[in-house]
């Protein structure tokens, strides 16, 4: 709406010369005038009666219903038709059912803008022929229909509709139906009718009927010019050609994945008024093939396609990659040979071995070459426990692998949740140091992505789904970069990189730790109660040190390690008093994954008590030469009484009975009456108070 | 009077957030610290200044605290979600609420396998070290009186040990008559507080401060007690509609300058409505619709 519009307001209009109006305007044309005027400034534009009576308040409506006593639509229409008349009021012709109004002097007619009346009808008419011109051919109903909803602006259109115009268009010549198959009632197209047919009439098939029957065609074809070749019979085409050849042209996609569709659309063809096709039945055999009509049993050969097994799973394992478009696992061949009678093994071999013989590349003996060295088929690798295997070897294939078990770490590091609660952390030097770590491991990720995205063709995989990834991956590192580089401004001190490695217990360790708590430890089999008890509570790291399972040291045997921090914090959890789970919880919830105290130190310099406070919590459980230091500085040194109380715990945790002396000086020095008795308290309970790790 | 277009697209100047102390606020705050430590339900209409003055007073508070006197203390305010009425361990679940929101995430653990009598200690000793002794709770309305029965044993483990702790329950909803049916609950409410709409003149008084640019009292201006009237008219004497009628008119005045006459505030309040009736009025039609494709 052009504000051009508006021209003034109404504050200097004179009134016209009329009798009684001009000198004693009547309250109730006033209240009226200026309800019209307000809906015009609301809208910008001329208004319904409706919508000025939007624009009166309560009690104007109360003394318009007072002083008539008609309903409001006419005392309002009545009043403006008045105020119209003496020249105070402008009012349109008739648009659809109504008339609008507005305040003379207030609007320029010439830039209203109205809605659109243009019948529904003829819009149709309209999107048909744009759909024709776009298409470059006459449409189907459905098709119209699509085109038309997927238009902006037109999708609140009843379908009903829409199939209602197409047909009245008919009705009346606009619109001609071209007959496809059968008569006029039939299936068929429909074109405008300035439209010339030849030019216009689908050439390719349009149904799915149509689409196999062709398809069989073209195999049929292939068949005989490989027999006359031969100078054989040809072979009848089985439902597994069809079904691959289907699969490579990309088209009705969806009807593959139900392998019963092209069986029924095979007998639908074979039994219709005027079949296409008819089956026929090798001897001895339930397995079913296909031929054309006029083609007779003794016209074709009913012998076996295939040598041998390998050359049989070979076939169906290139036929199912090629179905599926990307490496297989045994499952799939499976179904792929049972729909295919072609296919099926004569020997009783198991698929499993058939498919590992066949990739197995066979090595020289005495230094004689194997005769056939020729690997049929390529394992690629694993994937959730599957093998998966292609009949090519190119790095194009390898990487659908590669891209799985990335896609897999990404969606276990769940960065974007990770980042949302990095954004509830107290601490702000612990948040960045959580974001650098998760920059670290998705940088991994990038990196690999970006090898895979190097490739000209990934097979399995579309590279839409590849760059989708990276980018979301992209994304995340690049909004993870700009949050550091804007947070870290206020804390140019912190570390560069972040410290990855974080020290960790074998659970002949943690077991030595749990045994004062959970004494049955000592009796059973610590590994199996560790496992099934704790499970993921405390996370576990690969360890850097592995070598071998039975090795006899324990840091060498340890495939993998319990994160320390994380066993404190559960011990602590599951067995602290009150003050011990206290500070454990903000731990756990502050750090994630981080074991860096260089991040969680310049915190305890932070204005903020609550910071200062959270700070002692983690460093309680981070136990590192630094954090001792600070703690107890911030014990004696810090203004808040609640974060000195804790880092007296925090300290006495870490170093235990060492502590004590310490303790019992402060116990008799700190300022405030509530820290002595805390540290009083420590030192008669200290058995019992904090746990003991040393 | 100009629409705001996409041609002339300005990002809204941020203000700095006014709170007016009103002679109702200062008297609310000052009954609330009389009965400290003690509960205190304040009342009242949606947008009549409640949250305002609860903010308000977790600021004062904590801007004037001082950790070398001994009677200071902090105070912590948050709107609390709904935990309905037989959904089960709801004192817990009251009890959590207070503790996620006046110190931090509580541990699963805990939640889930220590009686409630041990979350309230942990929170308490939780709050005796942040030295917080006020905590509003609000949308209390939201709350079973379980909930709120959970909340007030946090009241009860405070004096057990020793720490003063003051909960103020603000709502509207059935808050008071919930409260009153259960004499526990009801007993351990120390001061009611009860908000009303501001009176015209009390709003020309809140309109003369907050914008005195338009509203400053000018006998020789009758306008100005006409757009007063007016704006009564439209936001009736909530602070909490009024404010935002205030930022509208101060954006269009930004854009395009014009006298303020009561057909240019009306203006400015239809827009609002007229989109409003409109949304509700497609939103009825589509369910209705999507109703009658469920039939």
């Amino acid at each position: 709406m052009k504000n051009d519009s508006l021209k003034n307001d109404t504050s200097n209009i004179e009134f016209y010369k009329a009798g009684r109006w001009c000198d004693e305007p009547k309250k109730e044309h006033l209240i009226v005038l200026q309800a019209l005027e307000i809906a015009n400034r609301t809208f910008s534009r001329v208004v319904t009666v409706a919508e000025v009576i939007r624009a009166l308040l309560p009690k104007e409506i109360n003394i318009l219903n007072e002083k008539y006593k008609s309903p409001m639509t006419i005392i309002v229409s009545r009043t403006l038709l008045l105020l119209h008349k003496r020249g105070k009021v402008i009012k349109t012709d008739k648009v659809g059912k109504v008339h609008y109004y507005g305040v003379s002097g207030l609007l320029n007619l010439e830039y209203v803008e109205l809605d659109d009346f243009q019948s529904l009808r003829s819009k149709t008419l309209k999107f048909v022929q744009e759909a024709v011109l776009e298409q470059k051919r006459a449409l189907q109903m459905g098709e119209i229909i699509d085109f038309i909803v997927n238009q902006k602006g037109v999708c609140s259109i009843d379908l009903k509709i829409i199939r209602q115009n197409v047909l009245s268009l008919k009705e009346t010549g606009e619109l001609i139906k071209i007959p496809m198959r059968g008569n006029e009632k039939g299936f068929g197209v429909y074109l405008p009718k300035n439209f010339d047919p030849e030019f216009y009439l689908p050439t390719q098939p349009l149904t799915w009927l149509e689409f196999v029957l062709s398809i069989f065609n073209e195999i049929w074809e292939e068949h005989k010019l490989r027999a006359e070749n031969n100078g054989a019979k040809p072979f009848p085409v089985s439902i597994g050609e069809i079904r691959i050849r289907i699969a490579e042209s990309k088209k009705f996609s969806e009807k593959l994945k139900d392998s019963q569709i092209l069986i029924s659309t095979l007998l639908q063809l074979a039994k219709t008024s005027t079949p296409s096709i008819r089956k026929i039945r090798k001897p001895c055999q339930k397995l079913v093939f296909w031929l054309p009509l006029d083609v007779s049993d003794n016209e074709v050969n009913l012998g076996d396609f295939y040598l041998n097994d390998a050359e049989r799973i070979e076939e169906a394992v290139k036929r199912t990659s090629i179905r599926y478009r990307r490496p297989v696992k045994l499952s799939e061949v499976k179904e792929e040979v049972d729909l295919d009678a072609y296919l099926q093994p004569i020997s009783n071999v198991s698929y499993h071995i058939l498919l590992a013989d066949l990739a197995r590349k066979r090595s020289s003996e005495n230094g004689i070459q194997p005769k056939s060295n020729r690997k049929r088929i390529y394992r690629i690798g694993k994937l959730k426990g599957s093998s998966y295997y292609y009949f090519e070897n190119t790095p194009e294939v390898y990487a659908f692998i590669k891209f799985q078990h990335l896609e897999q770490k990404w969606n276990l590091l769940s960065p974007f949740e990770e980042l949302q609660k990095i954004e509830s952390c107290i601490l702000p030097t612990v948040a960045i140091g959580r974001a650098k770590l998760v920059l670290s491991e998705v940088s991994h990720i990038f990196k690999d992505l970006e090898e895979i995205q190097s490739l000209n063709e990934i097979i399995g995989i579309s590279k839409d789904i590849v760059n989708s990834l990276s980018k979301e991956v992209l994304e995340i590192l690049l909004q993870t970069k700009k949050w550091i580089k804007k947070s870290q401004i206020l804390f140019p001190d912190l570390p560069i990189e972040v410290k990855t490695k974080s020290k960790g217990w074998t659970t002949h360790k943690l077991r030595e730790v749990l045994t004062p708590f959970y004494h049955r430890l000592s009796k059973i089999n610590a590994a199996d109660y560790i496992q099934s008890h704790i499970g993921e509570d405390i996370k576990r790291f690969p360890n850097p040190n592995f070598k071998r399972i039975n090795l006899k040291e324990p840091q060498f045997a340890a495939a993998y390690l319990y994160d320390e921090s994380d066993a404190l914090i559960y011990i602590a959890k599951e067995w602290g008093g009150v003050e011990c789970r206290y500070h454990a919880t903000v731990a756990s919830n502050e750090l994630g994954m981080l074991r860096d105290p260089g991040f969680v130190i310049p915190a305890l310099e932070s204005e903020d008590f609550n910071q200062r406070l959270s700070a002692v919590s983690c460093l309680a459980f981070l136990p590192c030469e630094e954090g001792n230091k600070r703690l107890l500085d911030t014990a004696v040194n810090d203004l808040d009484a609640g974060v000195r109380q804790s880092s007296l715990w925090a300290y006495g945790l870490i170093n235990g009975e060492k502590s004590i002396p310490f303790i019992k000086e402060r116990s008799l020095q700190d300022e405030t009456p509530k820290v002595r008795k805390f540290a009083q308290l420590l030192i008669e309970n200290s058995d019992s108070v904090w746990i003991k790790f040393q | 009077m100009k629409k705001p277009t996409n041609n002339q697209f300005s990002f809204p100047v941020p203000v700095d957030e006014k709170v007016i102390e009103t002679d109702f606020m200062r008297e609310v705050m000052n009954r609330t610290l009389m009965v400290h430590p003690g509960n205190v339900i304040w009342y009242g209409e949606s947008r009549v200044g409640k949250t305002t003055t609860a903010r308000h007073m977790v600021q004062t508070i904590n801007e004037a605290f001082d950790p070398y006197n001994p009677h200071a203390f902090r105070a912590v305010h948050f709107e609390v979600g709904e935990i309905r009425a037989w959904t089960g361990n709801e004192q817990k679940k009251g009890l959590k609420s207070l503790y996620n929101s006046a110190l931090s995430k509580i541990d699963d653990g805990l939640y889930q396998h220590d009686p409630s009598e041990t979350i309230a200690q942990q929170l308490i000793f939780g709050l005796a070290q942040k030295n917080i002794q006020l905590i509003f709770i609000d949308e209390a309305g939201n709350l079973s009186l379980d909930a709120i029965r959970g909340m007030l044993m946090a009241y009860d483990a405070a004096k057990n040990l020793d720490h003063r702790l003051s909960l103020v329950f603000i709502g509207m909803d059935d808050l008071p008559t919930k409260v009153l049916k259960l004499p526990q609950v009801k007993g351990r409410i120390h001061e009611w507080c009860y908000f009303e709409p501001y009176k015209l003149d009390g709003l020309a008084d809140l309109l003369e401060k907050l914008c005195p640019h338009f509203f400053a009292a000018d006998d020789k201006n009758p306008k100005i007690a006409e757009n007063v009237e007016c704006i009564y008219e439209l936001c009736g004497g909530f602070p909490g509609l009024v404010i935002p009628f205030l930022r509208k008119l101060e954006r269009y005045q930004r854009i395009d300058p014009e006298e303020l006459t009561t057909t240019y505030l009306r203006t400015i309040h239809l827009r609002t409505t007229i989109d409003k009736e409109n949304a509700i009025n497609k939103s009825k039609e589509i369910h209705k619709e999507v109703s009658k494709q469920k039939k």
